[in-house]
């Protein structure tokens, strides 16, 4: 094989990995208890912050949702169809993205942020029973999206 | 003509030999006597059997490397080689120890070599920049936590919802 074609297979490659690569948001409708118990597993890389930013002792998945297209593009992510997010790129370069918080067809808050790669948003809900709601935003790699 | 040195009468006689004589010269070859001249006359015996021997030799073969061309140009004589060269014939080409396979398993792992090599970045803190609330009766604040690597938009004002109120 000559070179050039060589590097050529090698550029393919890595572009088909970073195609595979593709940010992709992710929510998860999270409940915050002050009950003792265990917390969902799947909150786990979440779950010391979750505690210290608000102060409840366990925390369950509600409903959790991959964002409706990638985050280059408009997406929602629809962790159940009362509280849900709806996201806008804006602009190129920083991940700078137009976020709005909806409780079914009604706005509830809308807002701008920076939201670099597994680096989590959370919007907090409304207080539900004796613990509280907590949407939790992220740009995940879609090749999270299988496991 | 026994004044000519041996070597330019060996040089006229492969001239001579080689029809590369002019007019004018080939009288005068022929003026001096030339032809029965010893020196000549070995020369061009030498020139004819030389010339003897590469046409009786026989035709070389190809060179080992070229063999595939040969291949290649005897199917296409023979009608066959257009649909051959389909498939997975390609697989057959090589140059030197090199052959696609190895070529492509090299690139891919040249690939991954890179990819894992990228300097990746790590997670950052994200930025709320702006957070407003649509709703009567509805705020929001924007609290930073930078520790936590995380943003936080606080909504104060939203309805209760009892325990067991299905979300739908």
């Amino acid at each position: 094989m000559r070179p050039p074609l060589a590097i050529l297979l090698a550029l393919l490659s890595v572009w088909a990995a970073n195609c595979a690569a593709e940010p992709w948001p992710w929510g998860a409708l999270v409940i915050g208890r002050m009950d003792d118990g265990p917390s969902d597993p799947r909150l786990e890389k979440y779950l010391v912050n979750l505690k210290r930013i608000f102060g409840y002792r366990r925390y369950e998945i509600y409903g959790e949702a991959w964002g409706t297209g990638p985050a280059k593009g408009d997406s929602v992510v629809m962790p159940t169809n009362e509280f849900f997010v709806r996201l806008h790129p804006r602009g190129a370069g920083e991940r700078r993205i137009g976020f709005e918080f909806l409780r079914k067809d009604r706005v509830l808050v809308d807002g701008e942020a920076v939201m670099p790669v597994s680096a989590p948003l959370f919007i907090t809900g409304p207080e539900y029973g004796n613990g509280k709601l907590v949407m939790i935003i992220e740009i995940r790699d879609a090749t999270q999206k299988g496991q | 003509m026994n004044e000519l040195d041996p070597n330019d009468k060996r040089l006229i006689a492969t001239e001579y030999f080689d029809r590369a004589l002019g007019q004018e010269e080939l009288a005068w070859f022929d003026e001096n006597g030339l032809v029965s001249d010893p020196v000549v006359k070995e020369t061009i015996e030498e020139a004819e059997s030389l010339r003897k021997m590469v046409r009786q030799a026989e035709r070389p073969e190809p060179p080992a490397a070229m063999d595939f061309y040969w291949q290649r140009v005897r199917s296409q004589i023979a009608g066959e080689g257009a649909r051959k060269g389909r498939g997975w014939g390609w697989m057959r080409y090589r140059i030197g120890p090199i052959t696609p396979l190895r070529g492509v398993v090299t690139a891919l792992g040249l690939a991954l070599g890179v990819a894992i090599l990228l300097p990746r970045q790590g997670p950052l803190v994200p930025r709320v920049e702006r957070a407003e609330s649509r709703q009567p009766g509805l705020y929001t604040s924007i609290v930073p936590a930078p520790a936590e690597s995380a943003g936080v938009v606080w909504i104060t004002g939203l309805e209760y919802l009892p325990e067991g109120y299905v979300l739908r």
